[in-house]
């Protein structure tokens, strides 16, 4: 008899490192309580200590490729945030994800974004990435941990698996992460498309719904 | 699994002093008037916890702003730029803007390579409706202070990666109530601030037990990897109870974790089982600064965590095989050599994944562990042409594993050696691409739809919609992948032939084809399901018009 063995097609466990408590908040909330939806590329970024609180706050200046609403787009834009690095010494809001010039980004801002509890939206729940695959030249969405955003059900994202560290014991069937390949990876204007769906939807009372 | 530490290094002398905003000393936010005494309570939740040598020093009420270089940790009732209200805030929550953050730690750590914290603050978000005995629309107030606490000491999140309850998940739901430390925060601390008790370095557990088998006349197995783990800086030193057991690299310095590797030489070890340890031990005393090597800061927080402890233990465990006796050679079928996605077709190519099916082809049952694949396995080889095969699977009666690429198109042969002899070769013609459908029962294909559901009769794809389908055959990609190493995320390897796909005898939109990130031999088409089908309708894949012999179905939505 021959026996059905799966392959098995493991991968080492990637280590995962990880301050901060929030409600969890679903895209829609997202998309409608920001007060900017910004994607561009992070030209710089600067620190300074501010004199008002003597905590390093930093200048972070985007240049805008796609925004929701659309005054701000083709336009530099700068916002102030708490945290950064100077003279070698950094603060941060813990796990908030870090910003590096070069790359690009999807922001939901708040108004205010120099506050103590972070520029965006629910804290790292605001921040995507964007990332270009170097065959197709794509450029698709993925969210602060570098999971692929593959659409969006029911106000909530659904996310594939990381693509630079993947865990994965056997072939997954029957549901779970996939691997997020950019054939069904939100592209940037797909995801805004979505943003502006989602921006017109009525808030729930609880965020996270 | 230890708690998580955050990317911070620990706090040098295990301690902080705590400030408390006056504001909590009064009528906050509610007619309540114990907020100081829930605070204290939270904070004290992380002294004393056995293993560790953190504690918080509870210096009392404070009417000073927070302070990120006074080297106190504040608990402030609010942000700056939020003015403490005068009344509970409205509900629902989620109506105000800020309302979706309930407390933020700011982490303030030195220049030093290690990145010590020097300083924390906790700042709750008064736009929240805080409670001590919350209601299912409120928020516990203590279970997000102990949360924060964490923070400050160098934990990070945990979300996802610990199994059962856990204070430093990142979100907290309304009324929900975790006011105790679990263990994986208590192992944090012990981790980040060990008082000498425990050993300081740690094994996932996984891999604190290695077996290692083979048999008599058979080269040594591959070594086998395991992750160690400390507090940066430490520098730790591996010592093998025997002289068959070698440990690669034998010491080194953690910046977090580190990766060593096993071997045991089994030719120097009699038939049966064989046991022995390595012992893994930070150096002690840490050494002095001006002796630290280069490249090491000498920062107080690697010195003051550098406690040894009692030796984290790897065990080893080996068993060698027997020589047997004659006449039991391994034989392989003649029709046993099959496509490994559905055990029918005998069309094979390089890179496609094989099963072999016989009698004697492994002295156990066996599975490869890491990429790359390994080429003996269990004892078993596999040669293709000659060519030594990647192996993922080995048993007494089937073998699964990677047709190596570079082999050229046309007729070859398969071998099996095992410790005690070879098969014959058994002939088979390869492939330039050979593409099969992975399959289940009723000829079902392997398919996942769109939400990356597994498709069914009982779960079809949406008409119109994308879907993955598993195959493996693919033959040449762009660009190109080693045998028994997985394909790579970016960029993606593309199949180099034309590739194509019917569904239900219609042509449907191919998007991607070629192979599957993360993993060997295995590829995946993720095409566009005509309009106009439904119930099951039969799939085809071509790779430069050599399409799948075996048909395989999918279920489309009506």
């Amino acid at each position: 008899m021959r026996v059905i063995r799966r392959f098995s097609l493991f991968l080492l466990l990637a280590g995962t490192l990880a301050a901060s408590t929030v409600l969890r908040v679903n895209f829609a909330y997202l998309s409608r309580s920001a007060h900017h939806i910004v994607a561009g590329r992070v030209t710089s970024i600067t620190a300074d200590k501010d004199p008002a609180t003597g905590y390093i706050f930093s200048k972070v200046t985007l240049s805008v490729s796609e925004a929701v609403p659309s005054s701000l787009l083709g336009r530099e834009y700068s916002f102030r945030m708490i945290g950064g690095e100077l003279e070698g010494k950094r603060l941060y809001i813990a796990d908030f994800p870090r910003f590096q010039a070069g790359e690009k980004v999807v922001l939901f801002l708040n108004s205010q974004t120099a506050g103590v509890f972070g520029p965006t939206i629910g804290l790292w729940q605001g921040v995507f990435f964007v990332e270009q695959d170097v065959s197709t030249g794509a450029e698709t969405v993925t969210d602060y941990k570098r999971r692929p955003i593959i659409g969006v059900r029911d106000r909530q994202l659904l996310r594939g698996a990381p693509r630079e560290k993947t865990s994965s014991a056997d072939l997954t069937i029957g549901g779970g992460a996939t691997s997020g390949s950019p054939a069904n990876s939100l592209r940037t204007n797909e995801f805004f498309d979505q943003i502006r769906v989602h921006r017109a939807l009525p808030v729930a009372a609880v965020p996270g719904r | 699994m230890v708690g998580f530490p955050s990317e911070f290094g620990p706090k040098a002398d295990s301690n902080f002093r705590v400030l408390i905003d006056e504001k909590f000393d009064g009528q906050f936010l509610t007619s309540e008037r114990i907020w100081v005494p829930v605070i204290n309570e939270t904070i004290e939740k992380w002294n004393g916890i056995s293993g560790s040598t953190w504690s918080f020093d509870t210096i009392g009420l404070t009417d000073k702003a927070p302070d990120d270089e006074d080297g106190e940790t504040t608990i402030a009732a609010c942000g700056f730029q939020f003015d403490c209200p005068d009344s509970v805030p409205t509900l629902p929550l989620g109506t105000a803007a800020n309302q979706t953050i309930l407390a933020v730690t700011l982490i303030f750590e030195d220049d030093s390579r290690f990145r010590s914290i020097t300083d924390s603050d906790v700042f709750s978000n008064p736009e929240i409706p805080f409670w001590t005995q919350p209601s299912t629309a409120q928020i516990d107030f203590a279970t997000v202070l102990i949360h924060e606490l964490g923070h400050v000491i160098g934990l990070g999140h945990n979300d996802n990666c610990v199994v059962g309850p856990t204070v430093m998940e990142s979100v907290v739901g309304l009324g929900e109530i975790r006011r105790d430390l679990f263990s994986a925060e208590t192992e944090g601390a012990r981790f980040l601030y060990p008082d000498g008790s425990a050993p300081a370095i740690r094994i996932f557990d996984s891999e604190s037990t290695l077996r290692f088998e083979s048999a008599e006349g058979l080269p040594a197995p591959f070594g086998q990897e395991i992750h160690i783990y400390g507090v940066r800086g430490g520098r730790w030193l591996s010592e093998p109870s025997q002289n068959w057991v070698r440990v690669k690299p034998p010491k080194g310095t953690f910046l977090l974790d580190s990766q060593i590797e096993i071997e045991v030489d089994t030719t120097r070890l009699g038939p049966g089982d064989h046991t022995a340890t390595v012992a893994l031990t930070l150096e002690d005393p840490g050494p002095p600064p001006g002796t630290l090597p280069p490249g090491i800061d000498p920062n107080p927080a690697t010195l003051a965590q550098n406690v040894p402890g009692p030796p984290a233990i790897v065990q080893i465990e080996v068993y060698i095989e027997p020589k047997p006796a004659v006449g039991v050679e391994p034989k392989l079928s003649r029709q046993g050599i099959v496509n490994g996605a559905n055990f029918t077709s005998q069309s094979l190519a390089p890179g496609s994944l094989f099963s072999l099916f016989g009698e004697r082809l492994g002295a156990s049952t066996d599975q490869a562990g890491a990429f790359p694949l390994p080429t003996t396995l269990g004892g078993t080889q596999v040669l293709v042409n000659a060519v030594e095969a990647p192996l993922l699977f080995v048993s007494a009666n089937q073998i699964n594993g990677q047709v190596p690429y570079g082999i050229a198109a046309g007729r070859g042969g398969f071998i099996v050696r095992t410790g005690v002899g070879l098969t014959d070769s058994i002939p088979i013609d390869l492939l330039e691409t050979a593409p099969e459908l992975f399959l289940l029962e009723n000829d079902q294909a392997v398919v996942l739809n769109s939400d990356f559901t597994l498709n069914t009769p009982d779960n079809p794809a949406e008409q119109g919609s994308k879907v993955s389908v598993f195959f493996s055959g693919q033959g040449p990609v762009d660009p190109p992948v080693a045998s028994g190493r997985p394909a790579p995320f970016s960029p993606l390897s593309h199949v180099v032939g034309e590739p194509g796909a019917e569904v239900g005898g219609l042509d449907a939109k191919v998007f991607f084809m070629g192979l599957t990130p993360g993993f060997a031999g295995l590829a995946q088409a993720d095409v566009e399901i005509p309009t106009g089908l439904f119930r099951q309708f039969p799939i085809r894949l071509s790779i430069g018009g050599v399409e799948n012999s075996k048909l395989g179905f999918v279920s489309v939505k009506e």
